[in-house]
C-alpha cells in the first residue's frame, strides 16, 4: 500500500523536478583594454563579482598574459579566487599575448567553443565565445559572450550574422547572449539582433560611460524569446571600467 | 492460379525482409581492428599523462599538489594531462583550476555527474588556448567532452583529446550511440572503466562500432576497481602505458601513435 502512495509520488516529484525553470543570475563587464583602470588586478573585480554573485559572468576585452597586464591570466585567476570555471576566447594575438572574450561559471561546462570573424571594412579580429552547463537541477543552457566590431553597423550586423550562423547550428539550447554590441537600441545592428534573440533589458539604463552614461551599447539578449527577468541593474564601477556592468536574475520556462 | 498467388506472396514477403534488413545488424563476427606496424614511428607519438587511483576515492586526498604542478609546468612532452576524480565542490576553488592557473596552463572539466555542491569528474590541463572543448552529455549519465589539440607528430595532426569514465553498463550502448562516427574525426578517448564491464564493453563496441582500437590497463591491486582504457580510431594505436607516480600520486603516462 505504501509502495502504491510512494511511486507515484516520487514519480511526480521526478516530473516536477524536471520542470523546474532555469533561473540564473548573470553579469556582464567590459573591463576595458584588459583590466587597465584597475590596474590589472584580480581581486579587484573579485571584490565587485562577489557582491552580486552572479552563476556566469561574461567579459570582453579579456587579456591573457599580455605584456601589458604584467604576463597574468586574469580569468584564470579570478576563477582561482572565486571558485569558478574559467574559458577564455581569443580573438586576436596581442601584446605579447592574447586578446578577447572570457566566461566564467560557478558550475561546470560540458561544452564551449570560440569562433572569430573579420568582414570586410572591420578594424578588426571580433570573436563570439560560448559554454553549454548543465544545471544542478537538469536543465541545459548556452551562455555567450560577444564584443562586435566598433567600425560600422555593416560590420556589426556582419559579426553577428556569422555568430547566429555558428551558435544556433545543431543548438535548441535556451541561450543568453551577452557584451558590448556597440550599437544602440534603435541602430541597424539591434533591429538585426531583433530578429533572433529578445533584449532582456529593453527599455533599461544607459551603460555607458560608465559615469554619467548616455547611451546603451552593452546588452543581455536571449534566445529563444521566452526569458523574463526578475531583476536588471546597470551598476557603476568607475575604478574598474569605462563601461557600467550588467547584473540580471533571469529565468526560461 | 491460387499457387501461383501463394509464391508471389512469398517472394513478395521475402523481398521486403531483405530490403528491410538494417545493414549494420548483419550477423557477423565483429569488427576486429587489423594488427598496427611492428614498428613505432617515434615522431608520430602522443603522450598523454593520465593521473587517476583507478578507484572511487577522490584524486586530491589533500591540498598539496604542488609536485604536479611543479611536474606539469617543467615538461613540455604531453599533449595534455588529465585528473580523474579532481573533484569540484560548487563555489570552492577546483583543484584542477588552480593546478592549471599556477602551471600558467589552462583547464577543463568533464563532470561525471550532475550535483548541488559536489560534482564528480575528471579534469583536463593543457598548454595551448582551446577553440572547441567539445563535449555532449546523455541526461546526467554519461558526460564524454574533450580538447581539439594539433599533435606536434612528424606531419601535424588534429586531435580531440576526451575523457569519460564508465560505472554502469549501460553507458556501453550510450558511448557508441554517442561517438558514432566520429572517432572517424580523430577522437580519442581515455578514460577508466569499472574492471568488471571490461569484457562486456569491449564485446558491446565490436558489434555496434567499427574503424577503432580499444586497450586497457589494468593494475593487479584489489584496491584498484577501475582499469584505464584507450578508445582510439583505427589510425591511431596505444603503444605504451607506463605506471609512474607524482607526489605520491598515480600517473599512467600513454603513448599513443598516429598511423599515417
Amino acid at each position: 500500500m505504501i509502495k502504491r502512495i510512494i511511486f507515484p509520488l516520487l514519480l511526480l516529484a521526478s516530473v516536477f523536478a524536471n520542470a523546474q525553470n532555469l533561473s540564473v543570475r548573470v553579469m556582464t563587464m567590459n573591463i576595458r583594454e584588459g583590466g587597465q583602470l584597475a590596474g590589472y588586478v584580480a581581486d579587484s573585480f573579485c571584490t565587485c563579482i562577489r557582491k552580486y554573485d552572479p552563476d556566469m559572468v561574461v567579459f570582453q576585452e579579456m587579456d591573457n598574459y599580455t605584456n601589458r597586464n604584467g604576463n597574468k591570466d586574469l580569468v584564470s585567476e579570478m576563477a582561482v579566487k572565486l571558485g569558478m570555471f574559467p574559458y577564455f576566447g581569443r580573438s586576436f594575438a596581442y601584446d605579447g599575448g592574447d586578446f578577447g572574450n572570457a566566461i566564467l561559471s560557478k558550475y561546470p561546462f560540458y561544452n564551449a567553443k570560440t569562433i572569430t570573424s573579420k568582414p570586410s571594412g572591420a578594424s578588426e579580429m571580433r570573436g563570439c565565445s560560448w559554454i553549454d552547463i548543465l544545471l544542478p537541477n537538469k536543465r541545459t543552457i548556452r551562455v555567450a559572450v560577444t564584443h562586435l566590431d566598433v567600425s560600422s553597423e555593416q560590420v556589426r550586423v556582419s559579426n553577428l550574422a556569422t555568430i547566429n550562423a555558428s551558435i544556433f547550428t545543431g543548438s535548441t539550447l535556451p541561450t543568453l547572449l551577452m557584451g558590448d554590441f556597440n550599437a544602440s537600441p534603435e541602430s541597424t545592428t539591434i533591429v538585426y539582433a531583433l530578429n533572433n534573440w529578445q533584449d532582456i533589458g529593453a527599455g533599461t539604463g544607459y551603460t555607458f560611460p560608465c559615469t554619467n552614461p548616455t547611451s546603451r551599447i552593452d546588452y543581455i539578449m536571449g534566445y529563444p524569446k521566452t526569458w523574463t527577468k526578475s531583476s536588471y541593474q546597470i551598476v557603476s564601477y568607475p575604478k574598474l571600467s569605462d563601461h557600467c556592468f550588467v547584473v540580471a536574475e533571469l529565468s526560461f520556462p | 492460379m491460387k499457387t501461383l498467388k501463394n509464391l508471389l506472396y512469398i517472394l513478395f514477403s521475402a523481398c521486403i525482409l531483405i530490403s528491410c534488413e538494417d545493414p549494420n545488424t548483419t550477423e557477423h563476427n565483429g569488427y576486429e581492428a587489423p594488427e598496427p606496424p611492428a614498428t613505432v614511428v617515434d615522431g608520430n607519438l602522443l603522450t598523454v599523462e593520465y593521473y587517476s587511483r583507478l578507484n572511487e576515492e577522490n584524486l586530491f586526498q589533500t591540498e598539496d599538489y604542488n609536485a604536479i604542478i611543479s611536474h606539469i609546468a617543467a615538461t613540455s612532452k604531453p599533449l595534455a594531462f588529465f585528473f580523474d576524480r579532481s573533484d569540484a565542490t560548487i563555489g570552492q576553488t577546483s583543484p584542477v583550476v588552480n593546478m592549471a592557473w599556477k602551471a600558467k596552463m589552462k583547464s577543463f572539466f568533464v563532470q561525471n555527474e550532475t550535483g548541488q555542491l559536489y560534482i564528480q569528474g575528471t579534469g583536463i590541463i593543457v598548454r595551448p588556448l582551446i577553440p572547441v572543448f567539445d563535449g555532449i552529455h546523455r541526461s546526467d549519465s554519461l558526460f564524454l567532452a574533450g580538447c581539439t589539440l594539433m599533435a606536434p607528430c612528424n606531419q601535424p595532426v588534429t586531435v580531440v583529446l576526451s575523457t569519460c569514465k564508465i560505472s554502469e553498463i549501460y553507458q556501453h550502448a550510450q558511448i557508441a550511440e554517442a561517438l558514432g562516427d566520429s572517432l572517424k574525426t580523430n577522437k580519442i578517448v581515455i578514460g577508466t572503466i569499472a574492471t568488471d564491464q571490461k569484457e562486456s564493453f569491449k564485446e558491446y563496441l565490436k558489434y555496434h562500432m567499427t574503424g577503432f582500437r580499444l586497450a586497457f590497463h589494468t593494475v593487479s591491486d584489489i584496491e584498484k576497481t577501475y582499469s584505464l582504457f584507450i578508445l582510439t580510431p583505427v589510425n591511431f594505436v596505444s603503444r605504451d602505458i607506463q605506471e609512474l607516480s607524482i607526489g605520491g600520486i598515480p600517473m599512467y603516462q600513454c603513448k599513443i601513435e598516429y598511423l599515417n
